[in-house]
């Protein structure tokens, strides 16, 4: 039996327990650097995407994230409004000639590089006439230039002209980035695809655009590109100093980054995770129509076609129409919107998506192949397709060929497969059998390209014109072999007559009338069921709501994504963000009379979420029956009016923001009528102090009072009764008796029956106040809400006296419901503290928490188990074994 | 000695045919993966048929195979295999070696820590065999063992970034910071390397304290122990010049094994913690096809694992008299 070593042991021990010190001292790395990283001065929104850039260069860039940033740096002549119609960007305006070849573009006179040079016409005849000069090392653009006429030249400094030779209807729609001549021109035109952005010979500062963000760094290997705002943008301005795009390797890893705060915007969330996202405290996110289609596709390649392809499909049924409908009448569309996507997409039915609206083909109802099962079956019947060897199966009456297809979905694509699975049962209802099979997406491209699938699920991105998106079905682009990579069809799908629309849609100019043969194309298409579009999906984005506020609204205008530019010119920075919220519920008060000679009181009311009633400007317009108009300033203003007839009030209530709200009354002003006197007075409150902007009531006729709480009105001879009142006071009355050609006084007091009710909101732990606060105060039927301004304040006036609820939200804290006691002509403080919501829970979530316990107590068991049976087998103890001795 | 000079020569040889085959296989194991290098571009809508075409040209993806592989051959023997088709732009050695060295940062740093803390155990646990050290520790190390590592990493993300956030969620550094050899970026490094690093570490102790625990249990029933204890040498000295350094003969080759971890990088990890490596990096070239990106990275790491393997073999020829005789 060995012998212990106490001491070794001990220097062991020390060793293990020096180790776990190294491992939990690392961890108190971070708690430094994360503070230490969090005191910037600049504003920097942290956007987190799920692409790498291929690269920058603006000649070979070829994926979707790199035009994304390269089209923030680099500005187009015509570019994408919000809506994703096309609209202006270097050029602010154009005109075509008669014949619709030659097109004249009138450039900004105040765009600038990055450098400080203007942009001018020079710049984009450099562009283009660099293309269409050198089409091999230009390859990426030399599409959106086709028919464009060499050279294309400037008439002067800021207008370009160019000419067609023939009418080209996506003229508006050329996404070729304009670059700076000055720089370009000095690059060897072999090069101009090869060269690095940042190569220091021939960019010294690195790229130069003209667009709203330049382009700062890119470390590929860390995956990050951050970008400055540039200060001279002639659109408008990016509000964060620097936007940093994060690339992420998994989207899981993504939406890890944004629940810890590390990112601001997440792209693409995953629909898995959009509920758990979207109930994570601080983050809000928004489903927005993506340029995007989910299609099962149908392979309607010919029979002499396929011999081209040696492992083409034998099944030849898909070629026939009525299967091809067959198969669309059954797909639930409906079904995979719903339970497989979850709502986060709508229901397909062209090629050409809802987001793109203008182009996109509604099909009518009448029209509409719903999930028709019957209908399907029927139309099978009528081709002949029928159970001639009863298994279930259709076959082509003639050849005896079953309706039995290969079907694949790519199987990284968990909602793909559930599609396809509901798919398949739909189609055995009529009698065709097609069992899905995932597979990569690489070996998708093999068998389309080997002729190989009779059904798929694939997917596109579309685009903003829907050109590319008809390309993909014209006869030009089917492949010809398996080696045929740089064809687009995989539905090798063939139409004379969709063909010559697809041309001749290119050629028409007039926007209508490109729609109508768009829209044709799509029903053809709708008919010929080359494709069952299945969805739309939704764009998915998320963003932290504490540290960036004003994002968009992406659902009503699905360009303002987050890499689009005008995505950028909305998010504020929480602490420079002045609520845009204008005054609301502003009312200048009742229609009026009075007669000439009269001096009358106007009190304006309004309500602002976000702004004390004393910071609001109040501005009042009397325009008198001649015209002659005059402002007056203040809350409560007093007018003389002199002239009879129709005078017009209009107040104008404007916040610090600079928003306004206005509303509107008439007085109309008569002569004295004989037999009338005055009716004066004072409504004052009980320390005889004149109440401004109460209320007079007699006979059918109101006044307010004016600053010093008098009123002054005409009345024809008789008795009246005189009622006052005002918010927050209670109602007095009294009696008048009006004489002929004198004057009345009836002077009334209103008692307080409110008060103000104000305070501070505090951090619990801190004691730091808290800006943007949510208080709302309950009383009665009523509800008042404020924000709490910069150092935490907040205050109503007006509050009536009695216990009045107030509930203090902020994300982050929890939320404190409290109350308080408002008294007559009082002020009340109410002091209101919140507790971080991490803090209080000590900075760990019950899920975590038990995550931890049951981590511990399966090691402790399985550790307890062992000991156990260790110490059974020790039992009954056994002389210890001596090794043989050798001689 | 002369044996072992004729065995390491042997070796050596052994190792060139192997890396030939490799280079070999390499070539055409990756153009048989489905799929083409131009999958990607299907996602962007804009890229015209001219481009496409001369992306092709361009890598010579539109050669005879014969032709691709005399190529290939040339940049092998020339470490020049071009530029990488997923960026363009970037040759494709550059891009393996800028995330080569993020590789050797975490997996380094983590097969130190699995090897000295593995070992550590394993003879803590050999010598007190049956305590209770053995056993809490073997079923400590065998339960994050069975763990999977994606699973174990998440739950620290999840605890110590998400919810305590004490660690960043993932990066090698500060987002839009570079390495710069200061104290902050030094700890900022660091932090980052805390949660990938445990990961790894804590997964895989259990393969070093199991082969070392069970290798020093061998070694110390041995009759050489007993007659050292026999000849009255204490029980440290028993272990640490007798039982020691025979039972680390096998944990040599488990070293040399996991150098292939080392620079094959851990894709899991790199994935779950976005940290930048070779693991992924050739996961998604496979993914892409792209050609350069992978010749390059598999010849590297072949070339690495052969050589390591030979290290190994040598050490064992000096450290193990028997192997000579073999």
């Amino acid at each position: 039996m060995n012998h212990l070593n106490y001491g070794a042991g001990r220097r062991h021990l020390a060793a293990a327990i020096c180790a776990l010190v190294l491992l939990v001292g690392l961890f108190a790395f971070p708690m430094v650097s994360k503070q230490s990283g969090a005191a910037e001065e600049d504003s920097e929104l942290i956007v987190g995407v799920l692409q790498k850039p291929d690269t920058l260069n603006p000649f070979k860039m070829a994926l979707s994230i790199s035009y994304t940033i390269n089209f923030l740096v680099y500005d187009t002549l015509t570019s994408v409004e919000p809506d994703l119609s096309p609209g202006d960007q270097l050029a602010e305006s154009w005109t075509t000639d008669a014949s619709g070849l030659v097109w004249t573009f009138n450039l900004v006179e105040n765009a600038k590089w990055h450098d400080g040079q203007d942009v001018t016409a020079d710049d984009v005849v450099f562009t283009y006439n660099t293309i269409l000069e050198n089409p091999d090392t230009c390859a990426l653009w030399i599409d959106y230039l086709s028919n464009i006429v060499h050279p294309v030249v400037a008439i002067d400094d800021y207008t370009v002209q160019i000419t067609t030779d023939v009418k080209k209807a996506t003229m508006l729609t050329i996404m070729v980035p304009i670059l700076p001549e000055h720089l370009w021109s000095e690059v060897d035109v072999d090069k101009l695809d090869k060269i690095d952005p940042w190569d220091q010979t021939a960019f010294p500062d690195g790229p130069i655009g003209s667009g709203p963000l330049i382009l700062d760094e890119y470390d590929a290997t860390l995956g990050w590109i951050r970008m400055l705002a540039w200060d001279e943008y002639y659109i408008d301005q990016v509000v964060v100093d620097q936007v940093l795009f994060k690339i992420f390797l998994s989207d899981t890893t993504m939406m890890e980054a944004l629940w810890a705060d590390d990112i601001d915007v997440a792209m693409g969330v995953p629909a898995r995770l959009w509920t758990e996202t979207l109930e994570t405290d601080g983050i809000a996110g928004q489903a927005v129509k993506a340029l995007s289609i989910f299609e099962l596709g149908i392979n309607c390649a010919s029979p002499e076609l396929r011999e081209n392809f040696p492992k083409a499909s034998d099944n030849l049924e898909t070629t026939n129409l009525s299967v091809r409908q067959a198969i669309a009448m059954a797909t639930d569309k409906d079904y995979i919107v719903n339970d497989v996507m979850e709502g986060l997409a709508e229901v397909g039915d062209s090629i050409i998506p809802t987001a793109t609206s203008y182009w996109h083909y509604y099909v009518d109802e009448e029209t509409r192949w719903d999930y028709q099962i019957a209908k399907a079956n029927a139309l099978l019947d009528a081709a002949g397709y029928v159970d001639t060897d009863g298994n279930d199966i259709r076959d082509n009456g003639t050849s005896g060929v079953d309706l039995e297809f290969s079907f694949y979905y790519r199987s990284d694509k968990t909602d793909d497969r559930s599609a396809a699975i509901d798919i398949e049962d739909s189609l055995a209802e009529i009698g065709i059998k097609a069992t899905p099979a995932g597979i990569s997406e690489g070996q998708m491209y093999n068998l389309w390209l080997g002729c190989q699938m009779d059904l798929f699920i694939w997917a596109w991105d579309t685009d903003v014109d829907p050109n590319f998106m008809l390309s993909t079905q014209t006869t030009d682009q089917i492949p010809q072999s398996p080696q045929d990579w740089t064809r687009w069809s995989d539905s090798f799908w063939s139409n004379a007559t969709y063909d010559r629309m697809y041309l001749e849609q290119q050629t028409t100019v007039d926007k209508e009338e490109r729609q109508s043969i768009i829209l044709e194309m799509q029903a053809l298409l709708y008919d010929q069921c080359p494709y069952v579009v299945l969805y739309y999906p939704m764009g998915l984005y998320a963003y932290t709501t504490e540290r960036f506020t004003n994002y968009p609204d992406m659902t009503a205008n699905a360009g303002m994504t987050p890499g689009s530019m005008w995505f950028f010119f909305e998010v504020t920075p929480v602490a420079d963000w002045v609520d845009p919220m204008p005054p609301e519920n502003v009312n200048a008060g009742q229609d009026q009379s009075c007669t000439v000679g009269e001096t009358l009181s106007f009190t304006g009311e309004a309500d602002d979420e976000n702004d004390a009633t004393e910071t609001l400007t109040w501005e009042w317009e009397f325009t008198e029956p001649d015209l002659s108009s005059t402002v007056l300033d203040g809350r409560t203003v007093s007018y003389k009016f002199d002239q009879t007839g129709i005078v017009s009030v209009m107040l104008r209530v404007t916040d610090p923001g600079g928003l306004s709200g206005v509303d509107d009354l008439v007085v109309n002003v008569t002569d004295l009528a004989e037999g009338s006197g005055w009716l004066r007075g004072v409504v004052s409150d009980e320390d005889s102090v004149g109440i401004v902007g109460a209320t007079i009531l007699v006979s059918d006729q109101s006044r307010s009072t004016d600053v010093d709480g008098a009123y002054m009105v005409s009345l024809p001879e008789g008795s009246y009764m005189v009622n006052a009142s005002k918010t927050g006071y209670g109602i007095a009355s009294g009696d008048a008796i009006i004489v002929a050609g004198e004057t009345t006084w009836v002077n009334l007091t209103l008692a307080l029956t409110s008060g103000t009710l104000s305070g501070y909101v505090y951090d619990n732990e801190t004691g730091a106040s808290i800006a943007s606060a949510t208080v709302e105060i309950t009383y009665g039927d009523k509800t008042k809400k404020f924000t709490t301004n910069a150092t935490g304040f907040y205050s109503f006036i007006a509050v009536e006296a009695g216990t009045v609820i107030v509930n203090v939200t902020k994300i982050g804290y929890e939320k404190n419901v409290t109350t308080a006691e408002v008294t007559a002509g009082n002020t009340t403080v109410c002091n209101v503290n919140l507790t971080p919501v991490k803090d209080d829970s000590g900075g760990i979530s019950a899920v975590a928490i038990a995550g931890i316990i049951a981590v511990i107590a399966i090691v402790g068991a399985l550790a307890a188990i062992m000991m156990m049976k260790r110490r059974k087998s020790a039992e009954p103890p056994s002389p210890p074994e001596e090794p043989p001795l050798t001689s | 000695m002369r044996n072992g000079k004729i065995l390491i020569a042997r070796k050596a040889f052994n190792s060139f045919i192997t890396l030939l085959m490799v280079v070999v296989m390499n070539f055409f194991l990756f153009r048989v993966i489905p799929g083409d290098p131009l999958m990607n571009l299907r996602n962007n809508t804009r890229v015209s048929d001219e481009y496409k075409e001369q992306f092709i040209h361009d890598f010579g993806l539109d050669q005879p195979i014969y032709v691709q592989f005399l190529k290939y051959i040339e940049n092998v023997f020339t470490l020049n295999f071009g530029n990488a088709i997923s960026e363009p732009l970037r040759p494709a050695m550059d891009i393996i070696l800028d995330n080569m060295v993020w590789t050797l940062i975490l997996t380094g740093t983590s097969s130190i820590l699995m090897i000295v803390i593995g070992m550590s155990i394993g003879i803590l646990a050999a010598w007190k065999r049956g305590g209770a050290f053995d056993t809490g520790s073997m079923a400590f190390s065998l339960f994050f063992y069975a763990m999977p590592t994606f699973w174990f990493a998440m739950m620290l993300i999840v605890i110590f970034a998400t919810e305590l956030k004490w660690t960043p969620s993932g990066g090698a550094l500060e987002y839009g910071t570079r390495f710069e050899f200061t104290w902050i970026s030094i700890k900022d490094m660091l932090s980052h390397l805390v949660l990938p690093a445990t990961a790894l570490t804590i997964g895989s102790i259990a393969a070093f304290s199991l082969i070392m625990r069970g290798s020093l249990i061998d070694v110390m029933t041995e009759e050489y122990i007993t007659t050292a204890r026999a000849k009255g040498m204490t029980e440290r000295k028993v272990l640490k010049d007798h039982a020691l350094p025979n039972a680390m003969l096998p944990m040599v080759a488990l070293i040399a094994i996991d150098i292939a971890f080392v620079v094959g990088g851990a894709f899991q990890a790199e994935v779950v913690f976005d940290y930048p490596g070779i693991g992924w990096l050739t996961v998604k070239a496979t993914i892409d096809k792209d050609f350069p990106l992978l010749e390059a990275a598999f010849f590297l790491i072949a070339v690495v694992v052969i050589i390591a393997n030979l290290i190994a073999d040598v050490l064992l020829v000096y450290m193990d008299p028997r192997v000579k005789m073999e």
